[in-house]
């Protein structure tokens, strides 16, 4: 029973903690933090606009964080996923002219194929040089996020400046590449439905096809891996350029859905809330569908909060840092107890 | 003789798991205290609540009068109780005089290269002969473990804890090792040797220990007590004993190596192996670790690739196939790390199921894992082969580590190969297990199968093979058939050359 206690203390100590920081800052700025968080909720699930914007927020976070779940459970750290997200939007307006003039029902599947390639590409060339070259892929992937921005911001600059020549942004995509409006008048877009899809579709690949089995096998044991036959060079390549990939629709996703045209800074880091994402859904596809959820509902809110309370939305990324604390936490208090059962199984070796 | 080390009714749970039950010990200056049992019984973890890495829920712990009621490692060194693991803990780039200072109080004097230091004068009185400035990585395994000994008698220890210490030594290196212990004994040093070779713990102790459960079962003196007494008290039954009956090889042949040679991958390669090997046939490669087994391990399993030569399964060329192409073919390998080869220690039981099988295409539903049949095949291994208490959600880790090579061996023999390649199938398991596995690897020769069967444990391949094969610098130096004399092979071992 106490035991119980103690555990249930645990657990709820980093969150009261962190809403007493929340409500103190919310006081020292001379706000009211009823008012604020009042805001904060209305404006992320109040109601059908709130809900909206809390979905098409969470959007680019799930499919990137599927992305990295997928790579981090083959045990490769692909912190690359921003870059790939940029590099997945920049293919489509590169190509939208070509892909414009497809029939909508095609131009759609065809805007993200090539978003997909862009974005696997883009992370396949860590996983080679890791694989060959021994090359850590935790700082080539993060490299190439500074390369994936730089271009979007020469491209956006030079080649893919609007017609006129005046603004730092590309044309506004041909309507074909749209995605469809769900629920006019709000915002909600189909890649809603391909985010969802996509986290079925993530979950049967991992736990329920072979392949999937593979990955995860080299990411627990590649020495196991290797002694079992299976091709861990092969895996980790896979496994990259599937999170590369989903990354990249991700990107597609947010320029065809919501943005419709491509400018620097197109992504407001959602390459790593969606490393927060994964990791905050315990890499499960199920739990990174609502981890996604909340962080887009705390974006959505922050601005409501703003608005209605003045309370500025710098305090949604501190809600987001205690969150993320909170879970790191719990993840080292189960850490410690795995590692304590392993110890015994090794002792007894 | 005075207690040195009094262990008084310790107990510790693990989980729901109750590893120590009430366990009293004592260790005496001066005497060799031999501590049996089989895995998971205890005597592991016992020690390390002595070294202070386990802390007891209940009991308490006395060295040299002082009182604990929990050690820490700190503490332990500090008081005098040296440790030396199972697994090595040295820094391989480093001398061997500047590991023994690693750590220690007087590292200064560690260093001292003159004859004089105490560094020196210890391993003149101890005969644990070693040059101070060679590099570790440079030193073969027996010698590796005397560095562990000097670091632990640097530190003043008066009372050392040997974890297994012969499981990874030659018969020439054991002695060697012994001469040593019995060295310290009459200099006063006490000495508590884990180990499940029941001859050994009795020719060197003076008292034997048995831990059943986390029990203590049987506690005397070594002269009073007869092997089969030690045998039965570790596993609670009799056992039957002695080499076992082997099946007579048939003619056709299964798997023939033609000059194999392994491609150099940093460790010792395995050069122009070759030999045949008869349906019913056990073929036992012995030599010292590190000789190239490993290297001709991973050739017939599939892991490396060949450099030259070429192996043929039935007739059939299977050089160029994986892992899962060789198993395919009829070809399965049990890996000599059950922990980092065989399992993912994390996962349920299911997958690792999966882990081993799944080049056979039986669990797969179009293209989807077939769960449910997995689950089964899962449900049969465990019953049959009597891994108690798991279930197919139980994650591997969680068993003992006997539990987990039943598991392992469950596992490829279900595939049903016709060829097995195991490498050391029995390594630091007990009596039991070992008698099982060799039970079934025995079971699957009696059917028309055949094994290769790579060990460092020289007894285990005397007792199962057919024929030995010694290895030596990565090329195969001796053969002997069944019978040979183990003074016979243990030379070649040592030295490379039939006798």
């Amino acid at each position: 029973m106490r035991e119980r206690t103690r555990e249930l203390a645990g657990t709820l100590v980093f969150p009261l903690a962190g809403l007493a920081l929340i409500t103190g800052i919310i006081l020292l700025g001379g706000k009211s933090p009823v008012q604020g968080f009042a805001a904060l909720i209305s404006g992320s699930l109040g109601g059908a606009f709130a809900l909206a914007e809390t979905a098409i927020r969470a959007c680019p976070l799930l499919l990137a964080g599927l992305g990295v779940t997928i790579a981090f459970r083959a045990g490769a750290w692909n912190i690359g996923t921003e870059g790939q997200i940029y590099v997945g939007a920049l293919a489509v307006v590169a190509l939208a002219p070509a892909l414009g003039m497809l029939p909508a029902p095609l131009a759609v599947p065809a805007g993200l194929l090539v978003a997909a390639v862009a974005g696997g590409v883009w992370a396949w060339v860590p996983a080679f040089l890791r694989t060959r070259r021994g090359v850590q892929e935790v700082i080539s992937t993060i490299m190439l996020n500074f390369v994936a921005i730089q271009l979007v911001s020469w491209c956006v600059h030079g080649p893919l400046k609007e017609s006129t020549g005046q603004f730092p942004y590309s044309n506004e995509i041909p309507a074909a590449l749209m995605l469809p409006r769900l629920l006019p008048p709000t915002r909600l877009h189909l890649g809603v439905v391909f985010a969802l899809a996509a986290a079925a579709a993530v979950w049967v690949f991992l736990f329920r096809t072979v392949r999937g089995f593979q990955l995860r096998a080299v990411g627990a044991s590649p020495e196991a891996a290797l002694h079992a036959g299976i091709r861990t060079e092969r895996s980790v390549w896979s496994a990259m350029a599937i999170s590369g990939a989903l990354a990249g629709i991700a990107g597609a996703v947010q320029l065809m859905g919501v943005s419709h045209i491509l400018f620097e800074k197109f992504s407001p880091g959602y390459g790593y809330t969606a490393i927060a994402a994964a990791l905050l859904g315990g890499l499960h596809p199920v739990g990174i569908t609502l981890s996604s959820g909340l962080l887009g509902a705390l974006e959505a809110g922050a601005s409501a909060m703003q608005r209605e309370a003045g309370v500025s939305t710098v305090i949604v990324y501190l809600v987001q840092g205690v969150i993320i604390l909170s879970v790191a936490h719990q993840a080292a208090r189960r850490r410690a107890v795995t590692e304590a059962i392993r110890q015994r199984g090794a002792q007894e070796v | 003789m005075a207690a040195l080390l009094q262990l008084k009714d310790i107990t510790r749970d693990f989980g729901t798991v109750r590893a120590l039950d009430g366990v009293s010990f004592e260790a005496a200056a001066g005497e060799v205290h031999a501590l049996l049992g089989e895995n998971g019984a205890g005597k592991t973890t016992l020690m390390n609540v002595a070294f202070g890495f386990v802390r007891p829920d209940h009991g308490e712990i006395i060295f040299d009068g002082r009182r604990y009621t929990a050690m820490t490692p700190q503490a332990a060194m500090a008081a005098g109780i040296g440790m030396v693991h199972q697994h090595f803990k040295l820094v391989e780039e480093f001398t061997v005089a500047e590991n023994v200072a690693l750590g220690s109080p007087d590292y200064g004097e560690a260093l001292r290269p003159s004859e004089h230091s105490r560094l020196k004068s210890i391993i003149r009185d101890t005969g644990l002969d070693v040059d101070p400035s060679a590099v570790v990585e440079d030193l073969p395994v027996g010698l590796r473990q005397r560095v562990e000994i000097l670091k632990a008698l640097f530190r003043g220890s008066r009372l050392l804890i040997l974890d297994e210490p012969t499981a990874v030594l030659t018969p020439r290196e054991t002695e060697d090792l012994f001469r040593v212990l019995l060295r310290l004994r009459e200099q006063g040093t006490g000495i508590v040797l884990i180990t499940h070779k029941l001859d050994e713990a009795l020719s060197l102790s003076d008292r034997v220990t048995v831990l059943r459960n986390g029990k203590t079962v049987l506690s005397r003196p070594a002269a009073e007590v007869t092997q089969a007494e030690v045998a039965s008290a570790m596993v609670g039954r009799e056992l039957d004993s002695g080499a076992r009956d082997l099946p007579i090889p048939q003619e056709d042949i299964l798997l023939e190596a033609r000059d194999l040679s392994s491609p150099e991958t940093g460790q010792q390669p395995a050069q122009e192996i070759s030999f045949a090997l008869r349906a019913g046939e056990i073929l036992g490669i012995a030599g010292v670790e590190g000789n190239g087994q490993t290297a001709l391990a991973d050739l017939l399993a599939g892991v490396l690739a060949p450099q030259s030569g070429s192996l043929l399964l039935a007739g059939r060329d299977v050089s160029r196939e994986g892992v899962d192409g060789r198993l395919r073919a009829g070809l399965a390998h049990i890996p000599g790390d059950r922990q980092t080869q065989a399992l993912l220690l994390e996962f349920p039981l299911r997958e690792n199921l999966l882990l081993g099988r799944w080049p056979l295409g039986e669990f797969l539903r179009g293209p989807f894992l077939d769960l449910g049949a997995l689950s089964l095949s899962t449900r049969e291994a465990i019953e049959a082969y009597g891994i108690r208490g798991a279930t197919v959600q139980t994650p591997a880790m969680s068993l003992s580590g006997g539990n987990q090579q039943r598991f392992v061996v469950a596992r490829q023999l279900g595939a049903k190969p016709r060829v097995i390649v195991a490498v050391n199938p029995t390594r630091g398991l007990d009596v039991g297990a070992i008698e099982y596995v060799h039970a079934r690897l025995v079971e699957h020769c009696e059917r028309g199968g055949a094994v290769v069967l790579i060990s460092t444990d020289l007894d285990e391949v005397l007792a199962l093979s057919h024929r030995i094969l010694v290895m030596y610098r990565g090329r195969v130096a001796a053969e002997y058939p069944r019978g040979a004399r183990r003074e016979d092979v243990g030379l070649a071992m040592a030295t490379g050359r039939a006798a």
